[in-house]
C-alpha cells in the first residue's frame, strides 16, 4: 500500500491504448485530450515562428523521463532575450499574462495554462543549450536533461513550499535513474538551495 | 475498465515488473515505471497522453491557476 511520502506514480497501460480494445468501443471521448495535444502543437508552432528552440521543463519533462502522472501543466525553458516576443506572440494566441517576470512567466487561456521560465543565468543557459530533442506525438520537442529537471523541481519546491508535487517528482526521478544520474550535478543543486540534507532523505 | 480479454495475464505481468510498496492506481493493477530505454517500445507521451483521456473524463473541470508562481529564491 501506498505510504505518504513514497512516490506515488500514477500508471497508464498498453491496455489503454486502441489497439487493445478490441471488441470494445473505447471508454472515454477523446477530445478534451485532443485539445491538450493540440495547445501544445500550437506553443511549438509558436516558438518555431518566433525562431526560438525553448526546452520543456515541469511535468511534462516529468513524463518524458519515464515518470508519468497525470499532468496538465505545459512549462517550457526559454532564452531571456526571448521574453519580449514571446509573450506577444503568446497573447495573441489569446493568453492572458496572469504574472510575469525577469525570471517567469503564467499564461492562461480558459482551462489552459502556459508558464515560461526565462534562461538567463549560466546553469539554465547550459541546460537549455543541452536539452534534448525528442519525437512526440506532438512534435519534435527539446527535453531538459533528468538531472536539471530535479534542479527546476527542487527550484520550485524552494520558492513554495506547498508544492510537494514536486519532492514527489524528485524522489520518483531519482528512483528510476539513480544509475545513470550524474549525482556530482545534483548535489550541486541541492547545495545551490542550501537543501544538501533534503536530497540524502529523498535518496534515503 | 480493462476492456481487453485477457485481463489476467495483464494484471501478472503487471505486478512482475513493480515494486509491492506503491499503490494500486491502475486498472485496479499495480503502477510501474516505464521500462527505460527505446527497446521497450513504449512512449511515454503516448501513455501519458492516454492517461488524460481519463483523468479529463473523470475530472472535466480541471483546476486552473488562479494565482502566480510563487516565492523569489531563483538560482538557476
Amino acid at each position: 500500500m501506498h505510504h505518504l511520502g513514497d512516490p506515488l506514480i500514477l500508471a497508464v497501460s498498453d491496455s489503454l491504448t486502441p489497439t487493445r480494445y478490441d471488441g470494445c468501443a473505447p471508454p472515454f471521448h477523446p477530445v478534451a485530450v485532443s485539445n491538450l495535444a493540440e495547445q501544445i502543437r500550437e506553443a511549438l508552432s509558436m516558438f518555431a515562428r518566433n525562431d526560438t528552440a525553448p526546452a520543456v521543463i515541469g511535468g511534462l519533462a516529468v513524463v518524458a523521463h519515464q515518470v508519468v502522472r497525470a499532468t496538465k501543466n505545459v512549462d517550457f525553458l526559454v532564452e531571456a532575450e526571448a521574453a519580449d516576443k514571446l509573450h506577444a506572440a503568446i497573447l495573441d494566441l489569446g493568453y492572458q499574462c496572469l504574472y510575469r517576470s525577469e525570471d517567469a512567466a503564467n499564461y492562461v487561456r480558459a482551462a489552459e495554462g502556459l508558464d515560461l521560465l526565462y534562461a538567463h543565468r549560466p546553469l539554465a543557459r547550459r541546460l537549455l543549450a543541452q536539452a534534448s530533442v525528442r519525437e512526440t506525438p506532438m512534435g519534435r520537442m527539446r527535453i531538459i536533461s533528468v538531472e536539471g529537471l530535479i534542479g527546476f523541481k527542487l527550484q520550485g519546491f524552494v520558492n513554495d513550499a506547498t508544492r510537494t508535487r514536486d519532492l514527489d517528482d524528485i524522489r520518483s526521478l531519482l528512483k528510476i535513474h539513480l544509475t545513470s544520474l550524474n549525482m556530482d550535478e545534483v548535489r550541486e543543486y541541492f547545495a545551490l538551495f542550501n537543501k544538501p540534507d533534503l536530497l540524502n532523505e529523498l535518496l534515503g | 475498465m480493462n476492456c481487453s480479454d485477457n485481463a489476467e495475464s495483464n494484471s501478472e505481468s503487471a505486478t512482475d515488473r513493480t515494486d509491492a510498496g506503491v499503490v494500486l492506481a491502475r486498472e485496479a493493477g499495480v503502477p510501474f515505471h516505464l521500462p527505460l530505454g527505446k527497446a521497450s517500445g513504449v512512449d511515454p507521451f503516448t501513455e501519458w497522453l492516454s492517461l488524460m483521456e481519463v483523468v479529463q473524463m473523470l475530472c472535466p473541470e480541471w483546476p486552473v491557476r488562479d494565482k502566480p508562481m510563487q516565492g523569489n529564491i531563483w538560482r538557476l
